[in-house]
């Protein structure tokens, strides 16, 4: 899902940032009860949570981008 | 209501006693007078010869066990004004105003999503990207 993500980091590049997150030494895998991985969380502008999924549905991640620039 | 008469019980809605056909009036015994033939004035009141003229509502009437006798001077349970609760607007209000403050206090106490500013990227929305290395 990498490529996925790189391509739409790009293409909302300065509208919608992406921090990668190792779920394995990070513990903020444990606030959004991350199960598996790939798992994606979308935060807006206040940083509340928008939507969190698992799995690499590019549609569903392109769609997560596109409502969480607003567009 | 009984009968002075014969002493028997009879119902209130009945208008003589059911035992011995003595005219009652709301437990009072009503003397039986005939009538004079002619005699639309005739008193019906008693036997002639100085007996008390009929009075109506006797002045005895709170000792008489009637069961319909409201006691004199004494208001209905309430307000002054004598309307029912359901006339007046006030019970409705205070309702309205309690069903309010608990859809309130409901929206108050819903808890609110969590925020986490410190995880975005430029202060803009941010996707996680939760992954492994193995």
């Amino acid at each position: 899902m990498a490529p996925v993500v790189d391509g739409l980091e790009a293409e909302y590049s300065g509208k919608v940032g992406v921090r990668d997150i190792n779920a394995n030494l990070d513990e903020t895998a444990a606030k959004f009860d991350v199960q598996a991985v790939p798992t994606y969380v979308f935060l807006d502008s206040s940083g509340s949570q928008l939507e969190q999924f698992e799995g690499g549905d590019p549609e569903k991640l392109r769609e997560g981008f596109r409502k969480a620039s607003g567009g | 209501m009984i009968c002075p008469h014969c002493k028997a019980e009879t119902s209130d809605m009945m208008n003589v006693c059911e035992l011995c056909g003595e005219p009652l009036h709301n437990g009072v015994s009503q003397p039986y007078v005939e009538a004079a033939p002619g005699d639309a004035t005739a008193p019906v009141n008693g036997p002639a010869g100085g007996a008390a003229p009929f009075e109506w509502p006797p002045s005895n009437a709170g000792l008489l066990s009637t069961g319909t006798a409201r006691p004199a001077g004494k208001a209905r349970r309430g307000s002054g004004a004598g309307h029912p609760w359901y006339m007046s607007p006030w019970p409705y209000l205070v309702g309205i105003a309690i069903v309010a403050a608990v859809a309130a206090s409901l929206l108050l106490i819903r808890p609110k999503a969590k925020a986490y500013p410190d995880l975005l990227v430029n202060n803009q929305p941010t996707l996680l990207n939760f992954y492994t290395d193995t």
